[in-house]
């Protein structure tokens, strides 16, 4: 057998000469190209992919407006949940709006002892937190008052009139230093105050 | 080994590589053509590849049934032409849906498709004709294959290679191996 022939055609083998007449019947003749699908399935298939890729845009539309808004609201009731609770967490006074009148200072002197001499003079004590100003500011919700729970309202009122009866008290003591005969005056009208 | 053979084998595989490269961008431009909507350039492929889809196809299934085939090969590939990942390597890529679709073939055919084969044994030259295409059928698939496109669609080792994405080597390697089983398939004595 040649294989030059085999191989490339060049030479000649009869054997495989013959092999290629017997088998020439099956040889691929020449057709025109098959008709471009393009042409028949276009139309109707075309339509169909446009109006799923416009419901698929309307959904994801869709789902997009209903869902950034609400992580916003959800986020923002979150942030403003969180700063309240700090905020009741270190001073409870703080919470409550329209007490703008906090002090920023407060004066303490000392009670008299065995340390307090040590320090014979007031001091000066800053407050922990910048209180409501802060507050007020960065949140949102400047104008929505803080709901107080029962206990935090009982507790409230505690704090009011344990407030009272020290100011009372320092009055008295200040009354006293300074000699003044209408303190006792001054502490009925505290107890009277009280019982109201 | 000599210098002179060295500097021959060298001289030899860059001369395969620069002319391998040609038909490789030529196909690429035809693929592009193609995505681009030219049909000219889809009747171009069609001529250019046809035998070769149709030696793959024949390799397999009943005659009848692989001109339908070979239009199935071409119009499935014009679909899926995006698919296509290397534009150089169309051959061996519609080889491979020619192949795929042979096979869906037996997987959706009916023992009744086989009875048009015997139809031609009243003609001798046919008989014989189908007798050899018998014998090639029975062989391994990469022996029929190249076969057919050798045998069958004329096509020289080169050109089986280039079109299927094949090596040189490989084809060669079938067509020796392949003639020497169609030999012994059909009963012809060796002459050495």
């Amino acid at each position: 057998m040649n294989e030059e022939y085999l191989w490339d055609k060049t030479g000649g083998d009869a054997e495989i000469e013959g092999f290629e007449k017997v088998l020439q019947t099956f040889r691929y003749k020449a057709d025109e190209p098959p008709t471009l699908p393009a042409k028949t399935f276009s139309l109707a298939e075309k339509p169909r992919r446009n109006w799923f890729q416009l419901g698929f845009v309307v959904a994801f539309a869709s789902v997009a407006v209903l869902t950034v808004p609400t992580i916003w609201f959800l986020a923002t009731n979150r942030d403003l949940s969180i700063r309240t609770e700090m905020v009741r967490t270190h001073d409870p006074v703080l919470t409550v709006a329209g007490q703008n009148d906090v002090p920023e200072k407060i004066a303490i002197r000392p009670a008299s002892g065995p340390e307090s001499k040590r320090t014979s003079s007031s001091r000066t004590i800053k407050p922990a937190i910048k209180p409501l100003k802060t507050v007020a500011v960065n949140s949102k919700s400047k104008d929505q008052p803080v709901k107080l729970t029962k206990e935090e309202k009982y507790a409230y009122g505690q704090l009011m009139l344990a407030l009272s009866i020290t100011e009372s008290k320092l009055k008295i003591v200040r009354d006293t230093i300074a000699g003044d005969d209408e303190s006792k005056s001054a502490l009925q009208r505290d107890k009277d105050l009280f019982q109201k | 080994m000599p210098d002179h053979e060295m500097t021959g084998d060298l001289f030899l595989f860059v001369r395969t590589e620069a002319t391998a490269a040609s038909p490789a961008r030529a196909e690429a431009g035809l693929v592009e053509r193609i995505s681009a909507g030219d049909e000219e350039a889809f009747g171009e492929l069609y001529r250019r590849y046809a035998p070769m889809v149709h030696g793959i196809v024949l390799a397999r299934v009943p005659r009848d049934e692989v001109d339908d085939i070979v239009q199935d090969v071409f119009i499935a590939a014009y679909k899926s032409l995006t698919t296509l990942r290397d534009n150089n390597a169309v051959g061996g890529w519609l080889a491979m849906i020619a192949r795929n679709r042979a096979t869906e073939y037996f997987r959706r055919a009916k023992p009744a498709d086989e009875l048009s084969e015997d139809l031609g044994k009243n003609d001798p030259s046919r008989a014989e004709a189908n007798e050899v295409l018998a014998a090639i059928r029975s062989m391994p698939d990469s022996y029929r294959e190249t076969l057919v496109l050798r045998l069958v669609e004329g096509m020289t080792s080169r050109e089986i290679a280039e079109q299927t994405g094949l090596s040189p080597d490989s084809v060669r390697v079938n067509l020796h191996r392949g003639m020497k089983l169609l030999r012994q398939n059909l009963g012809i004595e060796v002459k050495r």
